[in-house]
């Protein structure tokens, strides 16, 4: 391949997968953008009426499960970007999932929702089978569903930005966070008055405590994951329609829950629920990793074309290239082949080829002063004689 | 200003949506998944708590029906109606019970919420009262002229009027070692129902702790 059709390659790869792509949030005529505002902002006025009401009398059991849950969001934020290693999705459309989640799925689809279908299991079946498999047969429909119609919602607003199944699956476990989150908050402060409100305080630790070892393994799981089936059954640009993995991938995430939501009555009340518990957090656990894996791949396949005219001019080795373009074991072995004392150096050299695939990525593969910067740096960190 | 008239086409601005593909002004592509979204939050706002209001529940409580709760039980009124809460005869399979039942006839109802808590029955019916004036509600429980009841267990509990913005009742508590009830009648102030008030009254004491090992 000569060096002009790597660079024809590098710019329809940067196309195909919206590399560096903007949000246009000024888009009147998108009937998706309409819904997804409307809707949140019943979430936030349902939201500052809950806090009103309910603020003044358990206040400091909110606030301190609040700043909890803040931490938390914090370091899954932050995991969640860490793992959104190739076309990164702009903080905006990041901030908007997590808003969804949180404001939209929670209160004006799953809370509602999940009342009335519990309430109806009761009626039509029996207030003992409400009980025990309730949860699990209305939080899967409505919860998935929320937080699903907010990816979907979102492809079609950054329809530039969100092209592969990666796409939804990161932008997927954003609106989990936000879900959980505010989920979190909401069950501590319901626990506020139990106990008949003795220890509102005390109360509302407690569960945020239990919420908070539990947590990964649900929302920003079960969300990330059809957050990849939408993407797979709408299909983009960059990504053909596949409607049999986007549905059992939905199928996946929904049933997980369901089961997860099912374990008391599927322990009958016995120890054994501490086995199914850890059992189906190494299953969830596993699934998503084969899921990532599946999924990453176009995102990969696309920093290796954005990449490799910068292997072939030695910008970057094909040793470099290869750890760039591949997962965390390929960068592990990269940075590891140099030894103790070039391993810093390496890591570095890693972390500009990024920065430079970032940059070309933005201009379309396009040489500008951004580039040529990104590349002064990677050269600051090329190996000397002395440290290879 | 120039207008150019060379017929030469300028690039699209982003997101620019082309007239044909247009329908009452909207991108025809995004009605279809934002029609989706907003028939989802229709059904879960108003459809399905519409269709969950509308059947109502008909569960009739037969001689010897005992209802539970967490750590508590008791006999309600044969022909009332179960609104809420589990027999004690039909446990849930995860074998945790409600904390609230609640039943019915015709205006009245009685709600029975138990819980954790240290303490006396008096005690609680004032923490009752805190619990409303921490939420600025209406209700006002007169624990100053509340009087003592006893289940036919012969355990102690305490009984007081409460009134709300144009309603009122009685509201009764227990605590059984650790485990408190608080008890909520609701119905016509001007009842003068001697068989209904004996039902009520019969139901009230009795509310017992659920023993180890007990069936029902």
């Amino acid at each position: 391949m000569t060096g002009q059709d790597l660079l024809d390659r590098r710019a329809r790869s940067a196309d195909a997968v919206g590399w560096g792509a903007r949000v246009n949030w000024n888009q009147p005529r998108n009937a998706c953008l309409w819904v997804f505002v409307a809707t949140i902002a019943y979430g936030v006025w349902y939201t500052i009426s809950q806090v009103r009401s309910q603020g003044p009398a358990y206040g400091t059991a909110l606030s301190i499960s609040a700043l909890i849950f803040t931490v938390y969001a914090v370091l899954f934020w932050w995991f969640t970007t860490r793992i959104d290693r190739y076309s990164r999705q702009p903080v905006d459309l990041r901030v908007a999932a997590f808003v969804w989640g949180g404001f939209a799925a929670t209160w004006a689809i799953a809370l509602q929702g999940n009342t009335a279908l519990l309430g109806l299991y009761s009626k039509l079946g029996s207030q003992q089978f409400a009980i025990d498999w309730g949860a699990g047969l209305a939080a899967p429909f409505m919860e998935e569903l929320g937080k699903g119609s907010g990816v979907l919602l979102l492809l079609f607003i950054a329809r530039r930005v969100i092209r592969t199944a990666f796409d939804g699956f990161v932008i997927g476990a954003f609106v989990g966070l936000g879900f959980e989150i505010i989920e979190d908050i909401l069950y501590s402060l319901q626990a506020a008055p139990s106990n008949f409100g003795v220890d509102p305080v005390g109360s509302s630790i407690h569960i945020a405590l239990l919420r908070l070892g539990t947590g990964f393994t649900s929302h920003i799981l079960y969300s990330a994951i059809f957050g990849a089936g939408v993407v797979y059954l709408v299909g983009t640009v960059a990504q053909r329609r596949r409607i049999g993995r986007g549905l059992i991938l939905c199928a996946i995430a929904m049933v997980l829950h369901g089961v997860w939501d099912s374990n008391g009555a599927l322990a009958g009340g016995s120890a054994f629920i501490f086995v199914l518990l850890a059992g189906e957090i190494i299953l969830a656990g596993i699934i998503v990793v084969i899921v990532y894996h599946v999924v990453v791949e176009p995102e990969r396949s696309a920093m290796r074309d954005l990449m490799a005219p910068e292997a072939e001019n030695g910008t970057i080795t094909e040793e470099e290239l290869t750890a760039v373009a591949g997962a965390w074991k390929q960068r592990r072995t990269f940075r590891r082949a140099g030894g103790v004392l070039d391993r810093r150096r390496r890591a570095h050299r890693l972390e500009a080829a990024r920065d430079l695939a970032d940059a070309l990525g933005s201009a379309g593969g396009e040489e500008t002063e951004r580039t040529a910067f990104a590349r002064a740096e990677l050269a600051r960190f090329e190996a000397t004689s002395s440290a290879t | 200003m120039q207008i150019d008239v060379t017929g030469e086409r300028a690039p699209a601005p982003p997101d620019w949506v082309p007239v044909e593909r247009r329908f009452w002004g909207m991108d025809r592509a995004t009605l279809v998944p934002a029609g989706l979204v907003a028939v989802l939050v229709a059904v879960a706002m108003w459809a399905l708590p519409g269709i969950n209001r509308s059947i109502e529940v008909e569960d009739p409580v037969r001689a010897g029906d005992v209802i539970r709760l967490e750590g508590v039980e008791f006999d309600p009124a044969a022909g009332w109606n179960i609104d809420q809460g589990l027999r004690a005869s039909e446990p849930p399979v995860s074998g945790s019970f409600t904390k609230i039942a609640q039943v019915s006839s015709g205006a009245f109802s009685v709600t029975i919420v138990s819980d954790g808590f240290d303490g006396t029955p008096r005690q609680l019916l004032a923490q009752l009262q805190d619990n409303n004036d921490r939420l600025k509600q209406t209700v006002v429980i007169d624990t100053g002229r509340a009087s003592t009841l006893t289940n036919l267990r012969g355990d102690r509990g305490a009984i007081a009027r409460f009134t709300s913005a144009g309603t009122g009742g009685l509201i009764a508590a227990y605590v059984f070692d650790g485990t408190g009830v608080e008890i909520v009648v609701m119905g016509p102030d001007q009842g003068d129902d001697d068989q209904v008030e004996s039902q009520i009254a019969t139901m009230i004491r009795s509310v017992r702790p659920v023993t180890e090992g007990a069936t029902s």
